[in-house]
């Protein structure tokens, strides 16, 4: 024990040396990266001539929440808030069943091949959007599914990365367990629910909220389907403020900004741990 | 848990008939994802193929059979060579900020430095939460020529800002950096996970022999953590594509005279806007073999690093 601990602390001072050049790199970097966000945050409490004479300054002296009233005035925020959140719940939940039935079928069901099957999803996950987005619109189109809710949510009801994600925290589950346990006669369904589900509980939490940030963040997709103004999202809604280059719409726009990263950021703040962990492990290790 | 007594009151006869239908059951488990990505995944791609032989608006009914004509329009229009030239300086733009800037902090991060690496790690990542949209619309206004911050440090040093977003070159500059901005700390997380799995021991040897930061970076951290760094360029290069499709989309609108325009826009201006589908899935052809090109050099890159070591 104590070995260890002098060994640790000689680590650190062999480290150390010349540490601060770094710490300054770094600080002045966090403040760069940090800077867009507070801005926005800061301009959504600002009178429209405070932004003008404030410069740099991302604080104001007399915060006001004009815009925030005027953005809930001219815009219905309730509404936007539920169609992101309406499409958001449809595609976690799918996407999460989907991903954990997936990958608990190829790692325990004893399929022939399943690196084979495994392989085609994970390539699915590269293939750029923009070679399936006119069939994908046209096929949503043909089904009656353009400007609805649905119609969104539809081609995202499975996930390759989830089903990357959840299989490679599977594969660490000893697979004499699951096998003890058919032999026992339970189902595979059985297993799943009582064995496997607690055992990759982390990683599907960390997937439950990670396809929750991207749905609510997602705009080329809803922007292509919804073209009707009573069922945009959150993030569509942002668009309306781009016509006006004058600025008059400068502190509102942030204020809805803001309105829109609320929810990523809440859930960032409770769960950023598991979040980070969850890609740290991740990389490409196989 | 394990007991035949406690579960099969439970689940009645449901383990029985699946054990009757073993292949069934497989088939249940996999059949949702399987048909969503056969659908709206592999049955677009050949459909997209089939349409870029086609001369078609989207909404005829009819569509008429052109072979290979769209690709030789494609071809000899400026206007897709301007975009082709675009999205090649986007992807190198993004190469610098979400490749080779988070694999320098990842490293400075994970090895450099003893305190508060789990501080800037969360906090660097905050960018990452926000939508692509949410970046554009703060950008716009970081940018703006006349009042936003970015113009303020222009007059500090007595010179005028450039109008980022009307001038040529200059746009393509700034639309990067937005979407860089909001994806450098997915990259750095992941370039971090394979950098804290290589031993401080080796690192600390090393600087004990006097090698320099930056050789032990090229020597050891480097080849330990190559695999990541594949991927994350792969990533990258799909970043180049696709993720500044929104920032074009609701700022400039590939303006000014298509100096921003990137090839996913101008294939959403193909087939949404001038209504030329089979023109844009020609495109749309295009970037995907372009893509695969990339994959491709990836794969041999990939196998020689492994040779190497």
């Amino acid at each position: 024990m104590r070995i260890r601990k002098e060994k640790e602390k000689q680590s650190i001072q062999i480290r150390s040396k010349g540490e601060w050049k770094y710490q300054i790199i770094l600080i002045v970097s966090l403040i760069i990266m940090m800077y867009p966000i507070i801005y926005m945050i800061g301009t959504s409490f600002k009178t429209l001539s405070d932004i003008f004479a404030s410069g740099l300054n991302v604080f104001t002296a007399n915060p006001t929440t004009a815009n925030y009233t005027s953005v809930f005035a001219s815009n219905n925020v309730l509404r936007l808030l539920r169609n992101s959140l309406t499409i958001a719940l449809i595609v976690t939940v799918s996407k999460i069943i989907t991903s954990v039935l997936a990958s608990y079928c190829l790692c325990f069901m004893n399929l022939k091949h399943p690196e084979i099957i495994f392989g085609l999803f994970t390539v699915s996950m590269f293939i750029p959007f923009s070679v399936i987005m006119i069939p994908n619109y046209l096929t949503l189109s043909q089904m009656g599914l353009n400007n609805t809710l649905l119609g969104v949510a539809l081609p995202q009801l499975a996930d390759a990365m989830g089903i990357y994600r959840i299989r490679q925290s599977m594969r660490s589950i000893p697979k004499p367990l699951i096998e003890a346990a058919r032999l026992d006669n339970v189902g595979h369904f059985t297993i799943l629910r009582r064995i496997v589900l607690p055992l990759v509980k982390p990683a599907v939490i960390a997937m439950i909220i990670f396809f929750f940030i991207n749905s609510w963040n997602e705009f080329v997709w809803p922007m292509l389907i919804l073209k009707r103004e009573e069922l945009y999202t959150i993030t569509l809604a942002l668009q309306t403020f781009m016509d006006s280059e004058s600025g008059s719409a400068w502190g509102s726009s942030m204020a809805l900004a803001t309105i829109a990263t609320m929810v990523p950021m809440v859930l960032y703040i409770f769960a950023q741990r598991k979040i980070i962990g969850t890609f740290m492990q991740s990389g490409v290790k196989e | 848990m394990k007991g035949k007594g406690r579960v099969k009151p439970v689940f009645g006869k449901t383990p029985g008939f699946w054990k009757k239908h073993r292949k069934l059951e497989k088939f249940v488990y996999l059949l949702p994802s399987i048909t969503i990505f056969c659908v709206f995944m592999v049955w677009p791609i050949v459909y997209n193929m089939y349409l870029s032989t086609m001369e078609w608006n989207m909404v005829s009914p009819t569509k008429k059979f052109v072979g290979f004509d769209n690709y030789k329009n494609v071809f000899s229009d400026p206007g897709f060579l301007k975009a082709l030239g675009n999205t090649g300086l986007y992807v190198l733009l993004m190469m610098v900020f979400c490749f080779v800037a988070p694999y320098f902090y990842s490293y400075v991060m994970g090895k450099l430095i003893t305190r508060g690496a789990k501080l800037y790690r969360a906090l660097m990542f905050f960018p990452s939460l926000l939508s692509l949209a949410v970046a554009a619309i703060v950008f716009m206004w970081l940018f703006n020529s006349v009042s936003g911050p970015v113009a303020e440090i222009y007059e500090l040093f007595g010179h005028e800002s450039p109008h980022w977003f009307t001038t040529s070159g200059y746009v393509i500059v700034a639309l990067s950096i937005a979407t860089g901005w909001r994806s450098f700390g997915y990259n750095l997380i992941v370039f971090l996970g394979a950098i804290v799995e290589v031993p401080i021991e080796l690192i600390e040897a090393a600087k004990l022999e006097k090698a320099s930061n930056w050789k032990i970076f090229w020597r050891i951290v480097f080849p330990l953590t190559s695999p990541t760094a594949l991927y994350v360029f792969i990533i990258t290069f799909v970043m180049g594509l696709q993720y500044v499709f929104t920032p074009i989309q609701m700022i400039t609108k590939g303006g000014p005279n298509m100096a921003s325009t990137n090839l996913v826009y101008l294939i959403y201006q193909y087939s949404f806007q001038f209504f030329q589908t089979g023109r844009a899935a020609a495109v749309a052809i295009i970037s995907l073999i372009i893509f695969l090109l990339v994959l491709l050099l990836q794969n041999r890159l990939n196998k020689r690093v492994h040779y190497e070591n």
